[in-house]
């Protein structure tokens, strides 16, 4: 199964302008480059790992400074 | 109060600093294209095609293109003003070759590779392993020695239909999100590729009736 797959099949939705894919009601984005980089196993985990859904969760290569996440969080809503 | 600069401002600036030398790249490179296919073009029969086309990236495109390409689509605002530049762009300056039928595609991909010899190809996956559309990037180093350019040469169907899908999915929004979400749709991906397999079906189609008749 294509990694892209494994996110659309858990409800993960692709933003174009942002080359993320995001799942506003699991409050997580991916990168392009993270889903690119990892294998599946990661990307199985990282959709998995609980969180406590009050705030954005980004699984990013590089950690996105305070200001990008704010940008990320306008733009996901 | 005045509005704090952001790296879009600089960029942009930097866009207008670098105008003329993009567009001298851009002559340079269409007119070494011509020179060295213009054998090819005289012998061309007469439903057969060589356009030559050049672009310049305009501002905002290049501009949207450098942010697309950081993580997440986004220049970091904690960064310094300055810490991007457009010159990290491939294709600021760009020629593109449409060709028509496909077996003349190798023939120019041999005559420019043999003239643009330090350049590095990128060309464009057809999906399925094989390659689509040979590209390369590189340098006119007696032009400018900081413009980064692409060439490419492209089956003319594939190229013209390019053209469109191009315009309908980026330029054409009726809103900001809509073409957007089209673009990256399952739907337009899988049509996308129907697309382009039908347009090389007719070629092969064509390159069969060719061969039958010589």
């Amino acid at each position: 199964m294509k990694k892209k797959d494994i996110l659309l099949g858990a409800d993960y939705r692709y933003n174009f302008d942002r080359d993320i894919y995001f799942n506003r009601k699991a409050k997580k984005a991916f990168s392009l480059e993270f889903v690119d980089d990892k294998d599946e196993t990661v990307i199985r985990q990282s959709i998995q790992e609980p969180t406590d859904g009050s705030v954005w969760k980004f699984y990013f290569n590089s950690d996105p400074s305070e200001g990008v996440k704010r940008i990320l969080e306008q733009v996901l809503g | 109060m005045m509005a704090a600069r952001t790296h879009e401002d600089v960029l942009r600036e930097q866009y207008f600093r670098l105008i003329p030398d993009i567009r001298r790249v851009v002559w340079y490179l269409e007119a070494e294209t011509r020179y060295h296919t213009r054998e090819i073009f005289q012998r061309l029969k007469t439903y057969e095609q060589l356009i030559i086309k050049s672009r310049v990236k305009e501002c905002e495109s290049a501009v949207k293109s450098l942010r697309r390409r950081q993580e997440g689509g986004i220049f970091d605002p904690e960064k310094p003003l300055n810490c991007y530049s457009l010159l990290d762009l491939p294709d600021l300056a760009g020629v593109r070759v449409l060709v028509f039928p496909r077996r003349r595609l190798i023939e120019v991909d041999r005559a420019l590779s043999s003239v643009f010899t330090q350049w590095i190809p990128d060309p464009i996956p057809d999906g399925r392993g094989g390659v689509l559309a040979p590209k390369y990037k590189g340098k006119c180093k007696n032009v400018s020695s900081e413009i980064q350019a692409e060439y490419q040469i492209v089956p003319m169907l594939i190229g013209l239909y390019w053209d469109v899908e191009h315009a309908a999915i980026y330029k054409s929004a009726p809103t900001e999100k809509a073409p957007r979400d089209k673009a990256g749709s399952e739907p337009m991906e899988d049509l996308n590729t129907r697309v382009v397999q039908a347009l090389l079906d007719f070629e092969t189609g064509f390159e069969r009736l060719e061969s039958n008749e010589n």
